[in-house]
């Protein structure tokens, strides 16, 4: 066999496969300023319910089994919600295992985080929401800040989690980012 | 026009079928062979002959997919006048790269009494990309039925160009494993 002779056989395959490149994704493009503006939006709700949430709860109210970001402050919990009245604080993440990917999902609905779980199949009653685009200023919807998860399938299940199919195989959930 | 309209066109021997394919399908043509062909004037032969091509297959033939047959027509004229110029020592770098890639594909056990018609093989490709993601079949198809550059892919799909190089090349590897596992060798 050459590759000329591949080159060849690819040009005798099925008439709809080629009709099927020809429909080619046009994905809607998100400006920029729109995520912008959210980002910031996102920012400052996550800021105030901070604040009022955790501004009176004192170390006590801490639980061990879920321990916050607050909670690992300890007696610093002063120093941590003064630090938190900055609208750079991060939302608090889930454990991530070692292998699972990490990163944010970008839709028009709302900002999604892998939360590290990994499943063999994609839950029953799934349907697809698109093609993850690497987020950049013109990046389309869906997008992801994980360049390597740039071109993985996005599907949504009825329970509102997120899935990516991993080009490895698995589905790597993610979850809505609460405030 | 309607491509069945097209097609009665052709049965009806009117002259009209040739301007109305250039009118609907002539960017779609020339697009494919220019992405073959370095030359500006042989991408424009290769198209108009397509529709000679076309006029010479309809009647008997009764397409399904008239852009795909279109393209296929244009596709092999454009290759084979790019084979001729490859003697000649003129262009066509992007089939030369798509070749080279192509290589990776090739079974590495040759079984000379497995040969199979390229027909055969192009179905067992077919089947192939049918069981590949929609994006990676597009990819390939687009590179290797198109003949459309890294770059232009990359822009295409929202990817940069190492994500596109690395998703053919595991394409290209899968390709490899299902050949060798029909046994094909030329």
């Amino acid at each position: 066999m050459t590759s000329e002779y591949l080159l060849d056989t690819v040009g005798l395959i099925d008439d709809d496969l080629i009709q099927d490149a020809e429909a080619l994704p046009q994905p809607k493009v998100i400006p920029w300023r729109r995520w912008g503006s959210r980002a910031a939006c996102l920012a400052l709700v996550l800021a105030l319910g901070y604040g009022v949430t955790h501004l009176s709860m004192s170390s006590k109210n801490c639980s061990g089994a879920a321990p916050s970001a607050s909670c690992a402050t300890g007696e610093n919990s002063a120093a941590a919600d003064s630090a938190a009245g900055g609208a750079s604080e991060p939302p608090q993440e889930p454990e991530h295992s070692s292998n699972a990917p990490t990163g944010r999902i970008y839709l028009s609905s709302g900002e999604y985080i892998l939360n590290g779980q990994i499943l063999d199949t994609l839950p029953e009653g799934s349907r697809e929401v698109g093609i993850l685009a690497a987020l950049s200023p013109d990046a389309p919807e869906p997008a992801a800040d994980n360049e390597a998860l740039a071109g993985c399938a996005l599907f949504e299940a009825p329970d509102g989690l997120l899935y990516i199919q991993l080009p490895e195989g698995g589905w790597a959930a993610a979850e809505l980012v609460q405030p | 026009m309607d491509d069945q309209k097209i097609i009665d066109l052709y049965w009806a021997r009117s002259q009209q079928a040739i301007s109305e394919s250039e009118t609907k399908y002539g960017t779609y043509c020339r697009s494919i062979a220019r992405g073959i062909l370095d030359r500006t004037e042989d991408a424009e032969e290769c198209v108009n002959d397509t529709w000679f091509r076309a006029w010479n297959a309809m009647p008997p033939q009764r397409p399904g997919i008239l852009s795909a047959f279109f393209g296929k027509l244009t596709r092999n004229l454009s290759l084979d006048r790019w084979r001729r110029e490859r003697a000649a020592k003129r262009g066509g770098s992007q089939v030369e790269v798509a070749l080279h890639e192509l290589e990776d594909c090739l079974p590495d056990r040759q079984a000379p009494e497995e040969h199979l018609e390229a027909g055969e093989t192009a179905a067992l490709i077919s089947a192939f990309l049918r069981s590949q993601s929609e994006l990676d079949r597009r990819l390939f198809v687009r590179r290797y039925f198109y003949l459309e550059p890294i770059a232009v892919l990359a822009q295409r799909f929202r990817l940069t160009e190492s994500q596109v190089k690395s998703r053919l090349h595991r394409t290209r590897q899968k390709l490899k494993t299902a050949l060798e596992k029909e046994g094909i060798a030329v």
